[in-house]
């Protein structure tokens, strides 16, 4: 793999100046995504399908070639594939949109992001569910026992996250929809931050539903993907109006299938052919140098990190624990500070605070403050680490022994 | 939020206050002028130091400090990170601002 023509695609670094360690919270986005949204918005700019010229119908065909790229991505059907704003939005639409009874019990673990937290805790007080939490064992991920405890009341749902946002640790979501499947518990997967990672098949994983953002994978902003079982329940869409049904009555209407039922209202149809093109992008770097190159990133970062002792770098050791996600503090150090110094001495970007998982930090972690993130993707470079690894060693020459 | 105060060695600056990720009711901070300040932080932290401050480190580029329990991050630009600030009000904010840009003893 050519990294330097690689980077050359993204502008950012191209330019060169900034090291972007922020790739859990957005990756950034090669030229020929924003030349594929640029293109639909000024040579196939229509509404889909509702229109009868041959203009409108190559708009649809874009369209429709993104969710059959989608689809392929992920190992599922086109129509098993709605376009969603965000992961958030797909958790959201799941949670709000099965027919629950009082009493069901749904199943989560403590290290999810808000987005498979909240949408929960609505979603239970709403419709009186009993909502249980999975401690897992960030350090050991083999086991299963607290999984295994959690599934044996057959509970109607498990929602989780294939990888924590915050430790870059891989759940063991494979063995977890098995045995929920054994037990009839319908499963739900997060993914927002393992699709850029590694490749995902939805139907070797016999998962029900599955979310993912466009945006942690070299895509655009603003959309993602629900994928649907088509063997699945089908929940209620939670948005409704204009293009989502087969017929409106004044008592009434009748929603269209999956996935029409869920898009409601004009559709991001120059986001769609962006996140198309992303998908085509990591097709073409491929996942087998990606998965190469980030793990010798994480080793290197790993190495080095663990090298200073006022660093305390949150979960498991190792790089086959750990997908270029490092949570750390520097001495007692507030993390915001820390942050500031980073972008100040290095123009390094991380992110500082509790990244949307505040019971992770404060129930798991036991830290009150957050953390300081610093997440790579294979884009990312030795040297960049090392410059991080210098700005490390100028913070605490400055702050002395504070 | 934008607001306004008038500085001893910058005059009359916009500041962009934006709340940062905290928890548990105690607030974090960030405070950017709308132009780039150049503060002299040799002289701002011979007053910080005669204020009582507890300095936890300075070089060219920035200035930790605590006042009280709030921890203050001041780069020469004139961007402030404060962190720990209780109650978590933003209000409360400009209190720490005006002690960070007009600390006593400081001249024009």
């Amino acid at each position: 793999m050519d990294i330097e023509s690689i980077r050359h695609q993204f502008p950012i670094l191209a330019e060169g100046g900034i090291i972007y360690f922020d790739n859990a919270a957005t990756s950034l986005m090669p030229r020929q995504v924003a030349e594929a949204m640029m293109e639909s918005d000024l040579y196939y700019r229509a509404n889909v399908g509702r229109g009868l010229s041959r203009h409108t119908k190559r708009t649809t065909g874009v369209f429709e070639e993104g969710r059959e790229k989608v689809a392929d991505f992920l190992g599922a059907e086109p129509r098993e594939i709605v376009f969603v704003r965000n992961t958030t939005e797909a958790i959201n639409i799941i949670a709000c949109g099965l027919p629950w009874k009082k009493g069901d019990r749904v199943v989560t673990t403590l290290a999810e992001h808000h987005s498979n937290l909240l949408p929960w805790q609505v979603t239970a007080k709403r419709n009186g569910l009993k909502l249980e939490y999975v401690i897992p064992d960030l350090n050991d991920l083999g086991d299963l026992e607290p999984y295994n405890k959690a599934l044996e009341s057959k509970p109607r749902l498990v929602s989780m996250v294939y990888v924590s946002n915050v430790l870059g640790v891989r759940l063991p979501v494979a063995e977890v929809v098995r045995m929920a499947k054994e037990r009839g518990t319908l499963t739900m997967v997060d993914a927002a931050q393992a699709a850029p990672h590694f490749p995902i098949n939805v139907k070797e994983l016999g998962v029900d539903y599955l979310a993912i953002s466009a945006h942690k994978m070299y895509g655009p902003t603003g959309i993602g993907a629900l994928y649907i079982s088509k063997d699945a329940p089908q929940p209620q869409p939670l948005l409704v109006g204009g293009g989502m049904v087969t017929d409106v009555m004044l008592d009434g209407f009748r929603v269209a299938e999956t996935p029409t039922g869920f898009e409601a209202g004009t559709q991001p149809i120059a986001a769609v052919a962006g996140f198309a093109r992303a998908v085509d992008f990591i097709g073409e770097v491929g996942f087998d140098n990606i998965e190469k190159r980030c793990k010798h990133l994480t080793g290197e970062f790993d190495h080095k990190i663990r090298s200073y002792d006022r660093l305390r770098v949150f979960g498991a050791e190792g790089t086959d624990k750990r997908l270029g996600i490092f949570a750390f503090h520097i001495a007692d150090l507030g993390v915001h500070r820390v942050a500031s110094l980073y972008d100040q001495f290095g123009n390094i970007v991380l992110r500082s605070g509790h990244h949307c998982a505040i019971p992770l930090h404060q129930e798991v972690l036991g830290v009150e403050r957050g953390t300081v993130r610093a997440s790579m993707a294979f884009y990312n470079t030795v040297e960049e680490i090392d410059k991080f690894m210098e700005v490390t060693e100028r913070i605490l020459e400055l702050v002395g022994d504070a | 939020m934008r607001e306004e105060i008038d500085t001893i060695t910058n005059g009359p600056i916009v500041l962009e206050i934006t709340r940062l990720c905290s928890a548990k009711n105690i607030g974090d901070f960030e405070v950017a002028p709308f132009k780039n300040l150049k503060l002299d932080l040799d002289r701002f932290s011979s007053c910080y130091r005669s204020c009582g401050y507890d300095l936890n480190g300075m070089d060219s580029e920035t200035c930790l400090f605590k006042i009280g329990e709030v921890e203050v991050t001041l780069f020469c630009d004139g961007r402030i990170v404060l962190e720990r600030i209780d109650p978590d009000e933003f209000g409360r904010v400009m209190e720490f601002v005006e002690k960070i840009y007009n600390p006593p003893g400081l001249e024009k």
